[in-house]
């Protein structure tokens, strides 16, 4: 062979090397966690599906029936619990009607069009950072499918973990967890059974009973002003919590408006509620479910912390609140 | 110890920590006995709260773990006597026990520590938490205990305004579902289209619609 044969060669070689290099990189970015997570995020809201729930919360279990399908961009969902008292919540667009058979009535409801069964996560321009780590954890099975198992894991106590099993082949998410400090399971949703290739006709997202005779009911019209500006900030957020949302809002009993401020680390979220005292105010917390609660005085005001984070955090955010 | 570490050995327990990980963790923890002492808390907590007696197969990093820590007497004790094992270090205490509520099912709604200065707290709300039993709540139990009417109305808000930012999804909304009684406002029912779907109206609640 030639030097000039011999150099080509090895040119073309070392191409071929670089391609195979720039595959292989290719592939491990496509399947980063967070590739995963855009990917979750784009189907729980695209994809059609019906399965079994098993969610579990404070040492109980209950399952649902759910049913998901997407029709020109409008969600219909329906949910039934099979325990328990049979409520139905059935989701066409944002009208949500919530059917209590042992109450005979419906609730009527708007829901913001973000909101999904499993929207537990926020949407991807707030992602995350540096507050938390994502890791591809390991491959096993969920309702009998290939999943992979993606731990969100918090740096400090500050926040609450959380682990998702996505399927292998749609991304969807077949099962969720919320973490607390300890590695105990807070809130888990599990599907028992699930498929995607099945049409669900209109039909079967209608109510399962006759709703003659039933009660309806709409939510109260809550008077709220968005986007306010506020003297209040807190002096010692956590790491990673920042302001994004802050509104008035006309509370019953209370004359005057209540200023909320919303705060995220991009992944949990506290609410921070403002109102003038009242004589019946008190310090005090709350849990509720994996919420918590913390009410203190703060400068003639009560300030209540809320959301799904550790007591501590609530505490902290509650008692860090300022005027400026 | 530096609070990455303990996120280690959790990540540890759990069986979440990668296996070239684990291994250094478990090289590390065999020669340091405070080490060995809090993966020993975590592993036994994880073990109480999963209920199970004997730890699970298959996984061998693990076993070695509990083999390592098998001479432990205070865990052993621990382990016979649901009463003790909240002994070890605080912060790990204080977060178990807030999993044994959830374990011992009391309730949804639970009134946890008053602070200095509040109204006092229902005692039906106080958990017992030796971790001695299991019982199931009653459903007036569950159903009673409702946070004061201000309070509701602020978890109301925030999960609709977390709903908001897609962080609240319909099984959440099943809580803000259960706080709203009382506060509803009753109207007709929503008209129909052909296909049986409700028709939206802007004006639910306010203006009456034929079935």
């Amino acid at each position: 062979m030639n030097p000039a044969a011999a150099r080509d060669r090895r040119v073309a070689t070392a191409l071929l090397l670089c391609a195979g290099l720039a595959a292989a990189v290719a592939t491990r970015a496509a399947e980063s966690p967070n590739d995963w997570l855009d990917r979750m995020a784009t189907v729980v809201s695209t994809i059609d599906y019906q399965g079994t729930v098993i969610r579990r919360k404070n040492g109980r279990s209950d399952a649902l029936k759910v049913m998901h399908r997407v029709v020109d961009g409008v969600v219909n969902e329906k949910v039934v619990t099979q325990e328990g008292n049979g409520l139905e919540i059935i989701r066409n667009g944002n009208e949500v009607h919530c059917i209590l058979p042992d109450q005979k009535s419906v609730l009527i409801e708007q829901w913001n069009d973000r909101s999904t069964l499993f929207s537990t996560l926020p949407s991807s321009e707030l992602r995350f950072g540096a507050e938390y780590d994502l890791s591809i954890v390991r491959e096993e099975r969920v309702a009998g499918r290939r999943a992979l198992l993606l731990a969100i894991r918090p740096h400090d106590n500050w926040r609450f973990g959380h682990r998702l099993w996505l399927d292998r082949e749609t991304a969807f998410p077949l099962r969720t967890e919320l973490v607390g400090s300890d590695g105990a399971v807070l809130e888990q949703l599990k599907f028992a059974d699930i498929s995607f290739d099945s049409e669900i006709p209109a039909e079967a997202l209608q109510p399962s009973l006759s709703l003659d005779n039933f009660t309806w009911y709409s939510e109260p019209t809550r008077d709220e002003v968005v986007g306010v500006e506020t003297d209040w900030t807190s002096g010692d957020l956590p790491s990673g919590f920042r302001s994004v949302a802050t509104r008035t809002e006309q509370m019953p009993g209370v004359d005057e408006p209540v200023t909320h401020i919303l705060y995220s680390d991009g992944l949990a979220t506290v609410s921070v509620f403002i109102a003038a005292q009242r004589d019946s105010d008190v310090a005090g917390r709350h849990r509720l479910g994996a919420a918590n609660s913390y009410s203190t005085l703060i400068d003639g005001h009560q300030v209540t912390a809320v959301g799904e984070v550790p007591a501590a955090t609530v505490q902290r955010i509650a008692d860090s609140m300022r005027r400026e | 110890m530096n609070d990455a570490l303990k996120m280690q050995i959790s990540a540890f327990v759990d069986g979440e920590l990668p296996a070239a990980e684990a291994e250094l963790l478990t090289r590390r923890l065999s020669q340091d006995e405070s080490l060995k002492r809090q993966a020993a808390t975590y592993l036994e907590i994880g073990r109480l709260l999963r209920g199970e007696r004997a730890l699970p197969g298959g996984d061998t990093l693990r076993e070695r773990l509990a083999a390592a820590l098998a001479d432990e007497p205070e865990l052993a004790a621990a382990g016979r006597d649901g009463s003790r094992w909240l002994r070890p270090a605080a912060g790990v205490a204080i977060a178990a026990s807030v999993a044994v509520l959830a374990l011992v099912g009391l309730r949804q709604l639970d009134v946890a520590d008053p602070v200095a200065g509040s109204v006092p707290v229902p005692t039906a709300a106080i958990a017992v938490d030796d971790g001695s039993s299991y019982t199931e709540p009653s459903a007036s139990e569950a159903l009673g205990d409702r946070p004061d009417e201000m309070l509701r109305q602020y978890l109301i808000s925030h999960g609709e305004t977390s709903g908001e930012l897609g962080a609240n999804g319909i099984l959440s909304r099943l809580v803000t579902l259960e706080l709203r009684g009382g506060e509803l406002v009753e109207v007709t029912p929503a008209a129909t289209d052909e296909d049986g779907q409700a028709v939206t109206d802007e004006n639910a609640g306010t203006e009456s619609r034929d079935p």
